[in-house]
């Protein structure tokens, strides 16, 4: 659920990258990350990975101020691609708000990124709350 | 403080929003507000972000100069960090700010990383225990399995004993029963022909005797010629014509009886094996029973005692007077078993297999192994010569195993009779 405090006029969003392992879900961040001007944004953290592949989980958080004044902040977190972490994917996806599935464009890499996209729905149904 | 509380009891889910003492602790923030003031400020501290002292150290001086960092969390600003003392402490206070920063960056990873690591932990283990469980349900099923597979196959090898012993029976009654109503058919025929001959002779040997007495009666008279006469009179009493006479009739009619009683036989025989389908009907079992035992009452000994433990029993489809016949047969058995002190015991159950059991026992002297087997051939009898025909069992285990029941005998300690009929539906 989105968390609104009405006392700081703030609401919380958080969004998921979700997709195969190497599609690029935190290049996709990073990117993100520096195109945003400093003011607007929080430090990105990149929690532990092991050869370019993320273990844990990375999050970016920004912010835009709506005309009324109500100041959004969003998460965005990215999942561990790879098959093997799926308990971890599990734990981040617990409480998304919205999900942003990242396929890989390459042709080769349909097979997987319908394997993830599966392995998503499987996710959402047993522990979406 | 908070944070790791917060950690140990998993109060906050990934991401949660944070507040400034929830990231750090007494013990990190102190010793470097402590280490500022010994390299030369005179007071520093940390505020949220409304401005309350969270940490403070050093004498709360009012005016001088004041370095003040906005201390900021996932881009926003949490607190502030408000160092006092000379123009130099600027480059001090630097310092001082970025180890706070690096502190709370750091803390911030490590308790994002725990969060993760420890739902993944529980779920991982709900997940295992879960398996456990069902490993163990399943290798207990298996244990029991094993060490009860050779009581189990003693338990079905001894049932398909009994089923083949049964089978054996069925089949033997089946043959048996066949080749008695071949016989008795083939008997029946001829006897058709004896019976009626007989009768006619009798008339026959009626008219003879009315002709030869009115001859005698016109010799007597002397209506013939004496010749004649005479020697009518000496021939008849020669071969006493009165004796033959008297006796013809005896030997016919006990001939006559002869034939009835082989005709009934031969009936009873056919009736064995060629149930006639007669009309069927619904009628209670327990009500047959009394009415057979108010039937039987001339055949209960002196003496003897009847003990009913009749169970409520659903209505049964069958032909009633088959049933009634194979119950009274078996009855009377047991009514014959013992002319002292007798007791029968007729009980009936309705069993949870939509059964009716019926058990008939005595306390006669039960049935020698021998013979057990054998009880249900026709003309098995054990009793005197005369006194039994020996179908009485004959016909009630066909009119059971027609209506799709069976009969169990036991001979130790008295003889019991266990019918179980099967309620069709």
């Amino acid at each position: 659920m989105i968390k609104h405090d009405e006392i700081d006029n703030k609401m919380v969003l958080m969004l998921v990258y979700y997709g195969p392992s190497l599609s690029g879900k935190t290049t996709n961040l990073l990117k993100l990350h520096n195109l945003l001007n400093k003011e607007g944004r929080g430090d990105l953290i990149v929690l532990d990975t092991k050869d370019d592949c993320t273990i844990f989980f990375d999050l970016l958080p920004f912010f835009i101020i709506a005309p009324s004044g109500l100041k959004i902040k969003l998460k965005v977190y990215t999942v561990p691609g790879q098959v093997k972490h799926d308990a971890t994917r599990k734990a981040v996806l617990q409480r998304a708000d919205r999900v942003a599935f990242i396929a890989d464009s390459q042709l080769s890499e349909a097979t997987n990124n319908a394997g993830s996209f599966e392995n998503l729905e499987k996710n959402l149904d047993r522990e979406v709350v | 403080m908070g944070g790791k509380d917060s950690i140990d009891n998993l109060e906050f889910v990934v991401g949660s929003e944070r507040k400034l003492e929830e990231i750090i602790r007494d013990d990190e923030v102190m010793p470097l507000l402590q280490d500022t003031l010994l390299a030369g400020a005179s007071a520093a501290m940390v505020t949220d972000p409304g401005g309350n002292v969270l940490w403070a150290s050093g004498p709360d001086i009012e005016g001088g100069h004041i370095a003040r960092y906005p201390l900021s969390l996932e881009g926003e600003i949490v607190g502030y960090l408000a160092i006092k003392g000379d123009g130099q402490v600027d480059h001090l206070s630097r310092m001082t700010y970025n180890a706070l920063n690096l502190l709370m960056q750091t803390n911030l990873k490590r308790m994002l990383t725990s969060e993760v690591h420890l739902l993944v932990l529980n779920q991982s283990n709900e997940e295992l225990l879960e398996i456990n469980k069902q490993l163990s349900a399943s290798e207990k099923k298996y244990r029991e399995l094993s060490e009860h597979l050779e009581e189990k196959v003693k338990e079905r090898t001894e049932e398909l004993k009994q089923l083949h012993t049964r089978l054996l029976q069925q089949e033997k009654m089946a043959s048996i029963g066949q080749l008695a109503a071949g016989v008795a058919h083939e008997i029946n025929n001829p006897m058709g022909f004896v019976m009626s001959n007989l009768n006619t002779l009798k008339t026959y040997m009626a008219r003879s005797k009315d002709l030869l007495k009115l001859c005698l009666s016109a010799a007597d008279s002397g209506k013939v010629l004496p010749e004649f006469g005479n020697v009518l009179k000496e021939q008849w009493k020669r071969l006493k014509m009165d004796v033959v006479f008297s006796d013809a009739d005896d030997l016919i009619n006990e001939c006559i009886d002869g034939a009835e009683r082989v005709k009934h036989i031969v009936s009873n025989l056919r009736g064995i094996s060629h149930i006639d389908e007669s009309a069927t009907g619904m009628i209670d079992i327990n009500e047959e029973l009394d009415m057979i035992i108010d039937l039987l009452s001339h055949e209960i000994p002196q003496g003897a005692h009847i003990v009913k433990k009749l169970n409520p029993l659903p209505k049964f489809t069958c032909s009633p007077g088959l049933i009634s016949q194979g119950f009274l047969n078996i009855i009377l058995n047991a009514l014959q078993s013992r002319s002292e002190g007798l007791e029968v015991t007729i009980t009936t159950v309705h069993t949870d297999n939509n059964e009716i059991i019926v058990r008939i026992s005595d306390n006669g002297p039960g049935i020698p192994d021998a013979n057990i087997n054998r009880i249900f051939e026709p003309f098995f009898t054990t009793k005197e010569v005369g006194r039994g025909m020996g179908l009485g069992l004959t016909t009630a285990y066909d009119i059971i195993v027609s209506h799709g029941g069976t009969i169990d005998v036991k001979g130790i300690n008295g003889a019991t009779f266990e019918v179980r009929l099967p309620i069709r539906k």
